[in-house]
């Protein structure tokens, strides 16, 4: 069955990756660069995503996710990771302008502390969440609630300090809404990447989650391309100089990165949209893989155009380190039986409401 | 036509899947039912409405129309704005949108009343009394 990590041995093995991240920072990219924040926001924005996917099918009383519970559950061992490679990161947040001229809101201590805090206690809530629900106390309602607002403000936070704000004193109250919609896509793409190992079940629960998940990217891809629509046109029709820098430098017509700005709606909206307007492909696994793989790598390369104008970010570096963190997340996905407890109660094999199967349309 | 009358789902259910199983093709069985059921779509193995279709046609007008429309107005009447380009595709995807949205809609209803031959009087005031009845009609040879 291969290795399974307990808690312990995982922040033994987290330790590890952020040391051999600290060694790659230092020999790849020795002035201050963005790699690692890319890398962070991506595997922060996808385990707390596929959490908080869980927290809203529980609250909503769904059964659909019951069985993926446990594997995405998992994934909250990511925040602890993500906290060490925040330390190691410290030496590059000199990219920001905010750095040198500190102001009430971003100056040194304040900006690390408080998003080590919230980091930590995302942490917290997201386990408390993730053990209550697995058991079936009647308690994750509240702290899937709490984990909801709280990854709303994280992410929203990550948008506008780690992303907006290297662009100071350049502004969009759009941002930080817009980087956690992509955090949400993201985990629910790993949600479909973890049911991949799932293919080969027929039975009915398997057949609903995948199904459900396919419903689910096609959804919030193009939920995605509303936003990234909104800040567009918004900025285009008011044409004010000082808000059209920040679009000219990265999607503009004569823009170097200008082609790339299509390549990530594409990746992420339009390729999934039309592929995934058959229900069939929705509920192939092979495919829906294939096109998590596809709005992932297009969400990497979003982060990475948000600092790559401003900021040098090693393609390398940046490869290394999320070639570790994808190391990592299946070790925690993998090791979720001795991570977490069992799931206790009926795993209910037939959607609600419907009635499909002969035994489901008789009277129980 | 043989009329199989039932009261409940399940047994509605079973006997579709006995007629099946006893020779009787999908073509040859006519059901009604209170509410939409399904399983008995799956059970027959019936096509997928052609309402579709004209949803999608409907949509792909309306995308057209919604760009050809703005685009060619702008072009007749030239009024430059803001240093902006005179045909500019940002604003006028949301006319697109929103035309697709009213034309495929539209083109839906539309598409609804063809496949059903809607409105047939005579298929809508029936007088056979089904009410809250599951009931099978079976074509014979």
């Amino acid at each position: 069955m291969g290795l399974r990590l307990n808690s312990r041995s995982l922040l033994i093995v987290s330790l590890v990756v952020a040391g051999l991240v600290f060694l790659a920072e230092r020999l790849l990219e020795p002035a201050a660069g963005g790699a690692l924040t890319i890398t962070m926001a991506l595997f922060l924005g996808l385990a707390e995503g596929a959490i908080v996917l869980m927290a809203g099918a529980e609250i909503s009383d769904g059964h659909w996710h019951r069985q993926l519970l446990q594997s995405a559950g998992a994934l909250l061992y990511i925040i602890p990771a993500a906290m060490l490679l925040f330390i190691v990161n410290l030496p590059q947040l000199s990219i920001y302008p905010w750095w040198e001229h500190q102001g009430v809101w971003f100056n040194h201590p304040f900006f690390i502390a408080r998003n080590l805090i919230v980091m930590g206690l995302m942490f917290v809530v997201a386990r408390l969440f993730v053990v209550k629900a697995l058991r079936g106390d009647s308690a994750k309602n509240f702290w899937g609630v709490a984990l909801i607002f709280l990854f709303v403000w994280h992410m929203t936070m990550i948008g506008i300090e780690w992303f907006m704000s290297i662009e100071k004193p350049w502004f969009s109250t759009l941002f930080g809404a817009f980087v956690m919609v992509s955090g949400f896509l993201a985990g629910i793409c790993t949600c479909a990447l973890i049911i991949f190992s799932w293919r080969s079940r027929t039975d009915k629960a398997a057949k609903l989650i995948q199904k459900s998940v396919g419903g689910l990217i096609f959804g919030f891809a193009t939920f995605w391309a509303y936003f990234y629509f909104s800040q567009l046109i918004v900025i285009w029709y008011g044409n004010i100089p000082e808000e059209t820098g920040y679009l000219v430098r990265r999607v503009g017509a004569h823009s170097p990165y200008h082609v790339l700005g299509w390549a990530i709606f594409i990746m992420i909206w339009m390729f999934p949209f039309l592929v995934l307007l058959s229900r069939k492909n929705k509920t192939r696994a092979w495919v829906t893989s294939a096109l998590a793989i596809i709005i992932l790598t297009g969400i990497t390369t979003m982060f990475w155009l948000m600092l790559a104008p401003v900021v040098h970010v090693s393609i390398p570096l940046l490869a290394i380190e999320i070639g570790l963190m994808a190391l990592l997340t299946a070790s925690a996905v993998r090791s979720r039986e001795t991570l977490l407890p069992p799931l206790a109660g009926p795993v209910p094999a037939e959607e609600h409401g419907h009635g499909h199967s002969p035994e489901a349309a008789g009277v129980h | 036509m043989e009329r199989l009358v039932y009261q409940s789902e399940h047994d509605f259910i079973h006997k579709l899947e006995e007629l099946l199983k006893s020779g009787v093709k999908p073509e040859q069985i006519e059901t009604r039912t209170p509410h939409p059921v399904h399983h008995a779509e799956e059970i027959l193995k019936m096509k997928p409405s052609n309402v579709r279709l004209f949803v999608l046609l409907g949509g792909i007008t309306g995308v057209a129309t919604g760009y050809l429309f703005t685009s060619l107005t702008a072009l007749d009447w030239t009024l430059y704005v803001g240093n902006k380009p005179l045909v500019g595709i940002p604003p006028y995807t949301v006319i697109a949108f929103e035309l697709m949205v009213l034309f495929g809609g539209l083109s839906g209803f539309l598409g609804l009343l063809v496949t059903s031959r809607m409105p047939a009087v005579r298929t809508i005031a029936s007088n056979d009394e089904f009410s809250d009845q599951f009931e099978i009609y079976v074509k014979k040879d």
